[in-house]
């Protein structure tokens, strides 16, 4: 959004890079809201899927550019993820636990 | 919440992470059971505290609850806790408004921080305002 900034520092982002093992990983960015977060990190994962009960947001999300080849996004609750046992390497709650 | 976490449990294989990104809000800056966020009026080289967003901390507090129980059930580990100061940026007092209707809809300012708000950006109508969120960054792994 024009006027709006966030987290323009990166502080989120240097921290994440430096504590949490992206490297080659699945990740499921669960409240993904319109896909920031997830965004940010595409350069360093192997695929990331991102649910949030927002549709809205969720549309958001699909509309940044450069995810299609490493993400994507759908509509759930996180109370009842639609996935398998195991099918994640990692789990980030962005805001939303 | 806590069905939230049981569920990235599940679909996150042994040895996996799960990370855990929100706010916190230490019982140092007051009363703690108003969480608040720090607004700041950026006016050239000056950085002004004008107001403060509070909201029941009850949210936070049974998160931390439901993380801890986790551990504490040997489900996971807590490899790291830290914290950090996380910024939003509003070039004016509009779009912080639709922003925070948005986003922080449960956070509430007094009307005398409004007021020395909105004061502040008619008397420098460029100024900058920055809301200040402290984050907790919270890495554990699956057992």
């Amino acid at each position: 959004m024009r006027g709006v900034r966030v987290d323009p520092e990166r502080r989120e982002t240097r921290l994440l890079r430096r504590h949490v093992p992206f490297a080659g990983a699945r990740v499921l960015d669960i409240g993904c809201g319109d896909g920031r977060l997830s965004s940010r990190i595409r350069g360093w994962i192997e695929s990331i899927v991102g649910v949030d009960m927002a549709g809205e947001d969720v549309r958001r999300a699909h509309a940044r550019k450069r995810m299609e080849d490493v993400a994507r996004f759908a509509v759930a609750d996180a109370s009842f993820l639609p996935f398998q046992d195991r099918s994640f390497d990692l789990a980030l709650f962005s805001w939303s636990l | 919440m806590g069905h939230a976490l049981f569920e990235a449990c599940r679909v996150v294989k042994p040895g996996g992470c799960v990370v855990d990104i929100r706010p916190y809000f230490p019982a140092s800056q007051g009363n703690r059971r108003r969480a608040r966020q720090q607004v700041f009026c950026l006016v050239e080289d000056e950085v002004n505290l004008v107001a403060t967003l509070a909201r029941d901390y009850v949210d936070f507090h049974f998160a931390d609850r439901v993380v801890a129980e986790a551990v504490g059930n040997r489900k996971l580990d807590l490899n790291l806790h830290t914290n950090f100061v996380f910024r939003y940026y509003f070039d004016n007092l509009d779009l912080f408004d639709g922003c925070r209707a948005r986003w922080w809809d449960k956070a509430r300012i007094s009307v005398a921080d409004r007021r020395r708000l909105e004061r502040t950006m008619i008397r420098h109508p460029s100024a900058t305002i920055r809301v200040d969120t402290p984050v907790q960054l919270r890495v554990l792994t699956k057992v």
